[in-house]
């Protein structure tokens, strides 16, 4: 199975990071999605329900803001820890 | 195959000398709109790309930017171009190289 | 592995961070796109010529 890495620090595009992640997921490819600094901005229905999906199936959502972890059940991991996951990966996409 | 997702409008220029370089050399290219990068299909410098390489732009995308019954002002492209994300997964897992602008 | 590294902007410290961790063990260039002199043509030949290439913010 091929392994995909979505860092996301734009946070205009912590959507969109999250929506290829899915995408990946549907076609069988295991994905790591790691939220660095920022807070999401905006976790409405639609993220949520994404982000449901994403656990569900296996995906993997990391982040180094507490905040993330504490509201939204991310996993917490520095910067140097999540660059050793990320360095294991067939596809690195940055948002 | 080189593949390129665009997620951003920033970066219209790396996408046209990337996508003219790779043409040049006889390789196929395939380009993935996305996000904000669809605001990009609103320039006039769009239809070089469109010359040049395969384009689909996010349907979603493209409707969530503001742009909804604009898809007959993107120049070189057809209804056909407008997609769901499943055509980026698709270009992912065929490209020799993927890049994102 | 050969790795080459995109610079889209000037690197800042999660950048750097990110690159010296994912280039242990791997023989890595960097392009500069936001310096002036980019060759394109020759940078479409080293994507190719790298395992592995990676476009950063």
């Amino acid at each position: 199975m091929q392994h995909a890495a979505i860092i996301v620090k734009d946070p205009q595009q912590q959507f969109e990071g999250l929506r290829t992640s899915v995408g990946l997921l549907l076609a069988g490819i295991s994905v790591q999605l790691f939220v660095l600094h920022h807070e999401i901005e905006n976790m409405d229905e639609v993220y949520r329900k994404h982000m449901a999906y994403l656990d569900e199936n296996g995906g993997m959502r990391f982040t180094n803001n507490p905040r993330n972890a504490e509201k939204f059940g991310f996993t917490m991991m520095t910067i140097e820890k999540a660059a050793e996951k990320i360095r294991q990966a067939d596809f690195i996409i940055p948002f | 195959m080189l593949a390129i997702m665009v997620s951003t409008d920033k970066h219209l220029d790396y996408v046209i000398n990337m996508t003219s370089a790779a043409y040049a050399k006889g390789k196929r290219v395939k380009l993935f709109f996305t996000g904000k990068g669809v605001l990009l299909t609103m320039k006039p410098q769009f239809k070089k790309l469109a010359d040049m390489a395969s384009v689909s732009i996010c349907d979603a995308s493209f409707r969530a930017n503001g742009l909804h019954g604009r898809q007959g002002q993107v120049p070189g492209v057809t209804p056909m171009n407008f997609t769901s994300q499943a055509r980026n997964v698709e270009m992912l897992a065929q490209a020799d190289r993927y890049l994102v602008f | 592995m050969k790795t080459l590294h995109i610079l889209r902007s000037e690197p800042d410290e999660t950048v750097e961070k990110l690159t010296v961790v994912i280039s242990m063990e791997d023989t890595t260039s960097v392009v500069m796109l936001y310096e002036d002199s980019v060759n394109w043509s020759a940078l479409v030949d080293e994507i190719f010529e790298n395992d592995r290439v990676i476009c950063w913010w």
